[in-house]
């Protein structure tokens, strides 16, 4: 599990960045939304910034995100099991260990 | 030929906060100990205080709880990061379908202002 996050971690981290392209689409949004632009002007931004094709691997990008999700998922879930068994376990044993020392017999007079 | 030069590997990370399969296999041996002894004869449950592999079991389980607070916490963190950047990936598709309804709006706009 361990290599396989790790692998998934390094093909993320060669494809593109989301947030950077996520920055860059805001800005054209603000752009557009503010003044109109040529068709040439827009164009020429999505080529620049090469936004179609970061939009063609972003459905990979989105299954390797999933994939990663799903392993994160199980490890914590392992974490807390481990968390819950250990707690509980020393909880029965200072309870183990009232119990015998209630029992144990008075010292005599 | 030019004199070799031997720069230093840099030194393997080591996660001290990780849980090691020894320890691991403590966990589930004290467990297993202390489940055992819950239904264990009364004279048995009563030496318990005497037991030494017992006890030293015990220390080492309360050393590994804070490592799991910790693997918890960072797992959760990074859990947390990921989810938020798979997130971004149906922003990006939804802020660039805004765009194209802008620009179609626009084009739909100037047709209207200067028709042919």
């Amino acid at each position: 599990t361990e290599r396989e996050l790790a692998e998934l971690v390094t093909l993320l981290d060669n494809s593109f960045n989301v947030e950077v392209l996520l920055s860059k689409l805001i800005d054209l949004k603000t752009r557009v939304a503010s003044q109109p632009i040529s068709s040439q002007e827009f164009e020429s931004i999505l080529i620049r910034d090469q936004i179609p094709g970061k939009l063609d691997q972003l459905s990979q990008t989105r299954e390797t995100l999933r994939q990663i999700l799903d392993l994160y998922k199980l490890k914590v879930l392992e974490l807390q099991s481990m968390q819950k068994n250990v707690d509980a376990s020393v909880e029965l044993y200072h309870q183990l260990l009232r119990e015998a020392k209630n029992s144990q017999p008075l010292p005599s007079p | 030929p030019p004199p070799q030069t031997f720069s230093p590997r840099p030194a393997p990370q080591i996660d001290y906060n990780s849980i090691t399969g020894v320890e691991d296999q403590n966990i589930i041996l004290f467990a297993q100990l202390v489940q055992n002894l819950k239904t264990a004869p009364v004279e048995k449950k009563l030496n318990i205080t005497n037991d030494q592999a017992l006890k030293h079991l015990f220390v080492s389980i309360n050393q590994i709880k804070p490592k799991i607070e910790f693997q918890l916490k960072k797992e959760v963190a990074n859990l947390e990061k990921y989810q938020d950047l798979y997130s971004k990936t149906f922003a990006v598709t939804k802020i660039y379908d805004e765009i194209l309804q802008l620009r179609l709006a626009q084009s739909q706009q100037t047709y209207r202002q200067y028709p042919q």
